[in-house]
Parts: structure tokens; C-alpha cells; sequence
């Protein structure tokens, strides 16, 4: 009997993290899990689980359960662990199975690491430019860029290259 | 057209046009938010748009530059927008300005001072003026009280002098008591309704002195 799916359709697929969790033995602390809907990224990513506790004492979820893991985000391994609790419940994660873990530890070790060089100002925009100059005020001709510096974030700015204003300052400059 | 409805419903009103023609609402026909799906929209599906990754790619790289941009102009113009508030000509020029109108009140102050007194030295003269002339006048009142003081008791010791004519004093106590002695006086007496007087028991014909105490006792009963 094929399955039939009606209504609106979802970017998730797989199982929940208490579906994976809950039939491994040991709650299947040391293993590896990824989330599909990190396969945009070419970067390994994947969690390595280190312990797993109920929710039972917090709220009546039975799909949630609190994980916490070793996060490994495109090549970059987080040096404290990260708790997954709230999104625990999204039918997104797949295990990876024992044989192929190897296999993910090695795309991590051969993984090159993210860059990013961005310009570090770029001129000003033709109307503030105006503005400036109908007032006579004194003005740099550059305005300095300020990159995100997140966890997350690995652009470094190039202090010495100057683009002109526009909508495609940064096209050339990606190498990721 | 909401406007052109709003004219049409005070015309409407005002023309007593019950039914304006070709009214259509446009604002208000919409279904509020929590009112359940239409019937006819139950079991639609809503067609997810599909985006290419080249395209989706190249939306990224726009939003990322259009917000990195946006993000250092709004950071330029608070810049400006702080030094127009903080930098150090307009602190200067803030601390000129309250220079300027601290002399200018010290000015209006000492003005004000100069006028007030004035004021008050010409009140203190007409108070001083008249502090004096009460002074004298209860001078001269107290010196005339004082005299007339002094004349009372000028009276009372010529009246005493005079008195002391009469004294009994050592050179006359002789004479005095004689003259006691001579004109014994007795007052042990009863009167009766009639006035006459009545020594131990008796009626007695009195002096001519007695005659004229009778008449004044007839008198008075």
C-alpha cells in the first residue's frame, strides 16, 4: 500500500531525535547524528552524543528530549557542548550508521577550513555624497564596513581594498 | 476609493441618499484574521515557490551587501548625529552660549541691585526722618510730664509747710497738753429720736457747741 501525502508539504525529512534516541542502546550516547537539513553545506556537520535526559519532569512533549553533544558545524568543532532541547523535536535527524562514521571524522580532518576576505570600506553612496558636499562638511570619501563577527561568522575584512557602492560588492570575494 | 466611499457615505447622508449607487468597499471586505478559512479555500494547497539555487544564491549575496551597507551608513549617521551633540566645537560653542548668559544675568543683577538701593536708601532717610521727630516729641512730652510731677509735689510740701504751723513739737508739748487738758471733750452719749443727747442716762443741757451738734443731728433725722 503506497502512502499517500495530502496537505502542505515540509523542507523536513527523517525522524525526531527521541525516535533515533530512544531505540539505541545506551540512548546511543557516542554516536554520530546529522540533521538533513544541514546537506545545503558542503562542510561535514554532525553532533556526537554525550548524554541524553528526559523531559518528562519539565513539560508532557513526548517528542522532545534534551541531548547534549559535541557540534560539529561546517568543519568547525565547537569547543563546549550544545544542548539540543527545543528543536529536538523536528523530524530532521538521521544516525549515521557505525560503519561510516569513520568516513565523517575523515571529511572533517581533510575538510579545508572556511575564508572569507571582504573589503574593508567601500565608497559613499552617491546621494549622501551630495548631502555632504551641498553642506560643506568635511567627509572621508570611504565608509568603513562592519562585518559580523558571530560564532558562526568567518568573514575577515580587508582593510586596504576599497570597492565602489553597489549591489555586488562582495560577489567577487567569496571563496567558500 | 476608500476616500471616494467616505465622501459618498456624508453625501449620502446629507442628501438623504439611503442607497448611494456603485458604492463598493474596499477596506472592509477583507476577512479578519480570526475568522476560520473560507469553505471554497478549505482544501487548497498553497503552491510552494520554487527557487533556483543560482538564484537563491544571488538573493543572499544582495540581501548580505544591502545589509552590510545599510549597517555602516546607519553607523556613519549616528556618528554624526552624536558629534552634533558631543563633539568639542559644539561643546565649546554650548559653554559660550552659558558664558554669555551668566554675564548677561550677573548684568541684569547688578542692575536690579544699583535700583533697589536706591529705593531703600531713600525709604531708610524718610523712616530715619520720622524716627526723630517721634523721639523729640516724647522727649518734650516726658519733660513736661516731669514738670507737672514736679509741681505736684512743690504743692504737696507747701501744703505740708503750712500743715507744719500746727505741729506738735517739743517746744509747744507743754502748751498742747494744756490746751487738752483745758477743753476736755467727751463723746460717750446717746441721742434719742428727737436729737437730744443723753449723758449716763440723763438729759443734758449742751454748750452752744452741743446746741449746734442737736440741730445738725435733727437734720440729718
Amino acid at each position: 500500500m503506497s502512502v499517500k501525502l495530502i496537505g502542505r508539504t515540509s523542507n523536513l525529512y527523517g525522524k525526531t531525535l527521541w525516535e533515533i534516541i530512544g531505540n539505541l542502546r545506551d540512548a546511543g550516547i557516542g554516536r554520530l547524528i546529522t540533521r538533513n537539513s544541514y546537506n545545503r553545506y558542503d562542510e561535514p556537520c554532525f553532533f556526537r552524543v554525550l548524554s541524553v535526559e528526559p523531559t518528562a519532569q519539565i513539560e508532557n512533549k513526548l517528542r522532545k528530549v534534551i541531548v547534549h553533544v559535541e557540534k560539529i558545524f561546517r568543519g568547525k568543532h565547537y569547543k563546549e557542548p550544545v544542548e539540543i532541547y527545543r528543536v529536538s523535536y523536528k523530524p530532521d535527524y538521521r544516525l549515521i550508521p557505525k560503519d561510516e562514521e569513520q568516513l565523517w571524522w575523515d571529511r572533517l580532518a581533510n575538510c579545508k577550513p572556511r575564508e572569507k576576505v571582504v573589503p574593508g570600506s567601500i565608497e559613499l553612496p552617491p546621494l549622501m555624497r551630495l548631502v555632504l558636499e551641498r553642506d560643506n562638511k568635511e567627509f572621508s570619501p570611504t565608509l568603513p564596513l562592519i562585518i559580523r563577527s558571530g560564532r558562526d561568522n568567518v568573514a575577515q575584512s580587508d582593510v586596504t581594498k576599497i570597492v565602489p557602492y553597489g549591489p555586488s560588492f562582495f560577489k567577487n570575494q567569496q571563496s567558500s | 476609493m476608500q476616500h471616494f466611499c467616505k465622501q459618498e457615505l456624508l453625501f449620502g447622508k446629507l442628501l438623504c441618499k439611503t442607497k448611494p449607487v456603485n458604492q463598493q468597499p474596499v477596506r472592509f471586505t477583507r476577512k479578519p484574521r480570526w475568522l476560520p478559512r473560507a469553505p471554497s479555500k478549505m482544501f487548497r494547497v498553497p503552491v510552494r515557490p520554487k527557487i533556483s539555487t543560482e538564484e537563491r544564491n544571488e538573493l543572499f549575496q544582495l540581501f548580505t551587501t544591502y545589509r552590510t551597507s545599510m549597517k555602516s551608513i546607519k553607523k556613519q549617521l549616528e556618528y554624526e548625529l552624536e558629534t552634533s551633540y558631543t563633539g568639542q566645537e559644539v561643546l565649546q560653542e554650548i559653554a559660550n552660549k552659558e558664558e554669555a548668559l551668566w554675564k548677561k544675568c550677573l548684568e541684569i543683577n547688578d542692575n536690579w541691585n544699583a535700583e533697589v538701593a536706591l529705593a531703600r536708601d531713600e525709604r531708610l532717610a524718610i523712616e530715619r526722618e520720622a524716627q526723630r521727630k517721634l523721639i523729640l516729641a516724647q522727649l518734650i512730652e516726658k519733660e513736661e510730664e516731669k514738670k507737672k510731677q514736679l509741681e505736684a509735689i512743690e504743692e504737696i510740701v507747701r501744703l505740708e509747710k503750712e500743715k507744719s504751723k500746727s505741729y506738735i513739737t517739743v517746744e509747744n508739748i507743754d502748751q498742747a497738753i494744756d490746751k487738752a487738758l483745758d477743753n476736755i471733750v467727751n463723746y460717750k452719749y446717746a441721742i434719742d429720736v428727737a436729737g437730744n443727747i443723753y449723758y449716763n442716762n440723763e438729759l443734758e443741757k449742751q454748750t452752744t457747741e452741743t446746741g449746734k451738734q442737736q440741730q445738725q443731728v435733727k437734720v440729718v433725722n
